[in-house]
């Protein structure tokens, strides 16, 4: 897992912030579109993290060897 | 002499006869312990194996019986019962036929596993305060189990369903015999070390007492206590209990349970990041919505109640929003701004203030405005508008140019 590459957990929570922000009434109209296209980014990618998630699977060997599969 | 041939069920009849043409064996009592006790769901009759330190025998108590036992069966039980020896001809299978059933104390395993459990407990191993959260999005679970057992391929079908985002290190232990809790321990040593694991799941499927023993060593338990790591236990099934069960983090009834209970569940985050989704969509309409009121309020809705309608039925269209609508939404939206704004321009160039700011005014009389000189009368009382204010006046004389 690479350092940049958002968490699953990151990307929800971001997308949270930024619905429950979107709510509020001190948003301009600007601003909102900034947020809401934001939103909609975030959003599709936490699915695609869901939909399209490549599950690794190791398993410790005698050898201290990772093996995948 | 001449050997006859017979069926199966011939042979086993006349074993049968011959057991059962001994007297003793008839009315015999046998002291053991249960083991591998089974309550069957539909008959009601009991199957179990008695055994001792040396031996063991299959039993069954059948239902005709069983309720006459005034206490609660349980592996471990010490009983002494008494009943007939036979043989059930269709398996071949020499069993005893439990007819009554009394209790002779606990069995030993019983005692060591109560006494560990007392001894831990006063410690405070199992106390509530030292019980961690799981990590709700877990990145990577370690399952301690055997690699052949049912209980693997059950872990790593659910997490693999549920949530597939999380990768799974698989660590083979043995989880029956001698040597399984030295081997549990050994791969939890090696586990501990890892920086990347949130979460353990450490059992095995269901077995007897004695299946399930190396989940009662004390070793493994403090093992276990030490975990800085989130820990689920999930051994046997629901009404089995072990003492790793009391020390873990959180006891799952079995290994299913415990993949259920260590991830979070896919269709359940779609649906909440789709109502996200929803109510960004929503927040969105309301402002636009709210922008157009106060347009609307400004010029008394005339020039904008068409776009205001246009509008509401967009937000009807895109009720049932799909991704590939929000792009094309999005569109809408932005042509309606451009919309919005130009009327702004064109209600701006019409304005009387406009016209006023260049220092022209304007006459009302009892809110009606005046538009001729005919319309006055001297004496009559009228108010000005001018750009940054306005002011009530006394006509003193009139000169009509028509």
């Amino acid at each position: 897992m690479s350092t940049e590459k958002k968490t699953f957990e990151e990307a929800l929570s971001e997308l949270e912030k930024i619905s429950k922000k979107l709510e509020s009434e001190d948003v301009t109209l600007e601003n909102a579109i900034e947020l809401f296209e934001k939103g909609v980014e975030l959003s599709k990618e936490c699915s695609n993290m869901l939909t399209s998630a490549k599950q690794k699977i190791e398993k410790i060997t005698d050898m201290e060897q990772p093996l995948y599969d | 002499m001449e050997v006859t041939t017979v069926s199966v069920k011939q042979l086993n009849l006349y074993v049968k006869s011959l057991i059962e043409s001994d007297a003793r064996l008839l009315n015999v009592s046998v002291a053991g312990e249960i083991s591998n006790y089974k309550n069957h769901y539909s008959s009601g009759h009991w199957y179990f194996t008695l055994k001792d330190n040396d031996a063991q025998i299959r039993c069954v108590m059948f239902s005709t019986y069983t309720f006459k036992v005034p206490f609660k069966v349980e592996d471990g039980m010490r009983v002494v019962i008494r009943g007939r020896v036979s043989i059930y001809e269709r398996d071949g299978q020499y069993q005893l036929y439990a007819e009554s059933m009394e209790s002779a104390g606990e069995g030993d395993l019983a005692v060591a596993f109560n006494k560990l459990k007392e001894k831990l407990q006063r410690e405070g191993l199992f106390s509530v305060e030292e019980k961690r959260p799981l990590k709700k999005f877990p990145e990577k679970i370690a399952v301690l189990t055997s690699d052949t057992g049912a209980a693997v391929r059950d872990i790593l079908n659910i997490i693999s369903n549920r949530y597939p985002v999380c990768d799974i290190l698989l660590c083979p232990v043995s989880v029956q015999g001698e040597s399984a809790a030295g081997s549990m321990i050994d791969m939890l040593d090696r586990v501990y070390e890892l920086e990347d694991v949130d979460t353990i799941i450490i059992g095995r499927g269901g077995g007897s007492l004695e299946d399930l023993w190396a989940f009662n060593n004390e070793t493994l338990a403090r093992k276990i206590y030490e975990s800085p790591i989130p820990v689920i236990s999930a051994v046997g099934h629901e009404t089995d209990f072990t003492i790793c069960d009391f020390v873990a983090d959180v006891r799952a009834s079995t290994p299913s349970h415990a993949a259920e209970l260590a991830v979070p569940d896919k269709n359940a985050l779609l649906n909440t990041i789709f109502s996200y989704r929803s109510s960004l969509l929503n927040s969105l309409l309301l402002k636009y919505k709210m922008a157009n009121a106060k347009y609307e309020l400004a010029v008394s809705g005339t020039l904008l109640s068409a776009p205001y309608k246009y509008f509401d039925n967009l937000a009807l269209k895109i009720d049932n929003i799909e991704e590939k609508n929000l792009n094309s939404f999005k569109n809408v939206v932005f042509a309606f701004d451009k919309r919005l704004s130009d009327v702004a321009a064109r209600l701006d160039a019409l304005s009387p203030l406009k016209t006023i700011s260049r220092g022209f005014a304007a006459v009302n009389s009892n809110g009606k405005p005046i538009k001729s000189a005919n319309e006055l009368s001297v004496g009559q009382e009228i108010n000005i508008r001018l750009s940054d204010g306005d002011a009530d006046c006394k006509i003193t004389k009139i000169r009509c140019e028509k």
